[in-house]
């Protein structure tokens, strides 16, 4: 008998979390729409799932899909970079150095001073440094939303612990401490400055988890779970969590942009991603060197950074004012 | 308030104690600094063991970190690994010189952010509203180094077809930049693009915020109500609306100081300019850790008094705000 209880009560509580998230989604939504071509007023409207009112306000929003499809044209150009690119990566031909940028031979983005072709090595780079910021992204989110969940769950020990870690690391400069480890411990491997930037990153995240869960934790629904004697594991994971996705995935958009042009930095510097490992911040130092009147060594890679960052920001945008409209920013 | 100001200090202290005791066990578990030394075929064994006795190094971490905050706080963070350079003299130099740099930046930033996100604010979803958020996006997703080297492209590209150099793309002074005004105006032909460089993105961030800030105050209540008694709206604008819409500003621009650090050590590299950012770099590059402990030291302490100065400022402006 109170085992049905608990299980009734379990599922009421996550009824009224249900609820809740859908009452949040709906705000903005034009009723009225759905019902008007409805033929019979009694029958009962489709049913929409939460994420389908999401992906309906992202495809509304042009900009944010148009830089998506350039996203993903971006990641494909990377991934098959070895399949794509006209020439190898380190191929030398000297007979055709520095050359400007030219539809022959497919030299687009022009050649270097040893005659490697850079529209190639750009190709690679794509690759590498793309690799990085979304790895740095999924690796900072996920300790960061374990660490912040827990934190704003119990606000105990680990709470104190996270906040005066926060303050430690705010009260250093963020690409010094980057670039001191990652000359320490990076070794120009890209997966070991990926971990390096990902320490770094994590601590937002974990902060922002943190704040959403002080206020969910408050909320009625989470009170009911607690009294239907749900175990802390199902509230976080079934009740609490599934209400901040929305914040942690805008926020993982932004990881993804802050970490390619911070591994950009890095890289440009020398202490980064380092050969035979291609990145785009060491192709530019690369270019750089070779004097600057080649400025096409120099202009295409960084457009390419550009590009990506730029496109993810959008993205964020679009993904911010789906998941969120009671946070939707007026547009004319 | 006075309270607030001594209990912030002292726990400042506090952070400040962790941080150095994080930086010095990073830098020194990660590996012998006299490693590259020791391989040198014609290096005395003397020099090596004088260097190892000075700096301690074959003590335990615990140790080694008392010495070295001794040293820090007695002797000014002492000398450089080999032990030929005292550290604070070069730091002090090079510091003098980011200063002007991020002041100049910083000031400009902030002038000419708040004025594009008010405009924008006035004029929302005009032209200029559409153009100013283009160009913060691109501002904001823009490398920073790359927008020098850019700029130094451009340069160069002009010097070439037209042989005018329109502004000078390495150092701070020429080689001989004579005394007085003439000095000041060849620092400032000298900085304009260090500047410009290290504006771009703080100068982003500031306008979308002024922007928002300004947007969310001038739909306040308080706002309509001095437009309902009659106050002329140049009035309301500048003294109702503005002069709140500034206020989470500060905090900001106090926070963005660390960002700011980070933009003059790309910026002074590409530039080489004679700064802390490359004071820095160069470091790093000769793999002495003692300039680059006693660099994220002073950048650590300079943050702290930024964020403080920030908090109490927010205080002042604020009437609302309490320190308890």
């Amino acid at each position: 008998m109170s085992n049905r209880q608990e299980h009734f009560g379990d599922r009421l509580a996550e009824q009224a979390g249900g609820v809740g998230g859908v009452q949040t989604a709906t705000v903005g939504f034009p009723v009225g729409e759905s019902l008007a071509g409805a033929p019979d007023l009694v029958a009962e409207p489709e049913a929409r799932s939460q994420w389908s009112y999401v992906r309906m306000r992202f495809f509304r929003h042009k900009l944010a899909v148009g830089s998506l499809v350039v996203l993903i044209l971006i990641a494909i150009v990377g991934i098959f970079a070895p399949q794509i690119a006209p020439y190898g990566f380190d191929e030398l031909d000297l007979e055709n150095s520095t050359a400007s940028p030219t539809l022959e031979d497919w030299h687009l983005f022009g050649t270097d001073l040893l005659g490697r072709d850079y529209l190639s090595r750009v190709l690679y780079g794509i690759r590498t440094s793309l690799w990085v910021a979304v790895f740095v992204a999924v690796l900072a989110t996920a300790v960061g939303t374990a660490v912040g969940a827990v934190a704003g769950y119990y606000s105990g020990t680990v709470d104190n612990l996270l906040m005066r870690l926060t303050d430690l690391i705010l009260t250093l400069p963020g690409l010094a401490v980057l670039l001191t480890a990652s000359v320490y411990f990076g070794s120009g491997d890209p997966l070991k400055i990926g971990i390096i930037l990902a320490l770094l990153f994590w601590t937002a995240v974990a902060r922002i988890v943190r704040g959403l869960f002080l206020s969910l934790r408050e909320k009625e629904f989470v009170e009911a779970a607690k009294a239907a004697g749900a175990s802390d594991a199902r509230i976080i994971l079934r009740h609490m969590l599934p209400n901040c996705v929305g914040p942690i995935v805008v926020f993982m958009t932004l990881i993804v942009a802050a970490a390619i042009l911070v591994e950009a930095a890095l890289s440009f510097l020398g202490f980064g991603i380092q050969p035979p490992n291609a990145a785009l911040g060491k192709l530019i130092a690369d270019g750089q060197s070779g004097g600057l009147d080649l400025w096409w060594l120099v202009t295409f890679p960084g457009l390419v950074i550009l590009l990506i960052a730029l496109c993810v920001n959008f993205v964020g945008d679009g993904l911010r004012d789906a998941l969120d409209p009671t946070q939707r920013r007026m547009r004319a | 308030m006075l309270s607030y100001v001594i209990r912030r200090l002292l726990y400042s202290i506090v952070v400040l104690f962790a941080a150095s005791f994080l930086v010095f066990t990073f830098v020194s578990v990660s590996g012998d600094p006299l490693a590259a030394l020791r391989v040198t075929p014609d290096y005395d064994p003397n020099t090596i063991k004088r260097i190892e006795d000075a700096k301690h190094l074959n003590d335990p971490i615990p140790v080694r970190y008392a010495y070295w905050v001794k040293d820090a706080v007695t002797d000014q963070f002492g000398t450089t690994l080999l032990g030929d350079r005292p550290i604070m003299p070069d730091l002090w130099r090079v510091m003098k010189n980011t200063l002007q740099l991020v002041f100049i930046a910083e000031l400009l930033a902030l002038l000419v952010g708040v004025g594009i996100g008010v405009l924008s604010a006035l004029k929302q979803y005009s032209f200029f509203d559409y153009s100013a958020t283009t160009f913060s996006f691109l501002g904001l997703a823009m490398p920073v180094f790359w927008l020098a080297l850019m700029l130094q492209v451009g340069v160069v590209l002009v010097y070439e077809a037209t042989g005018t150099r329109l502004f000078p793309i390495t150092s701070l002074s020429s080689v001989d930049p004579g005394g007085g005004v003439d000095f000041l105006i060849d620092r400032a032909h000298h900085l304009v693009l260090p500047v410009v460089v290290l504006m771009v993105a703080s100068m982003a961030t500031y306008s979308r915020y002024m922007r928002a800030s300004m947007l969310e105050v001038v739909n306040s209540d308080y706002v309509r109500t001095a437009r309902a008694k009659g106050v002329a709206e140049r009035r309301v604008t500048m003294k109702h609306a503005f002069r709140n819409a500034l206020i989470p500003l500060v905090t900001l621009a106090a926070l963005n100081f660390g960002t700011l650090l980070g933009g003059v050590i790309v910026t002074e590299t590409v530039f080489s300019l004679d700064g802390m950012g490359l004071y820095f770099v160069n470091a790093l590059l000769n793999n002495d850790p003692y300039p680059v402990m006693a660099f994220l030291m002073v950048t650590a302490v300079m943050i702290i008094i930024f964020n403080l100065l920030a908090d109490l400022a927010y205080g002042l402006l604020d009437p609302r705000v309490r320190y308890e």
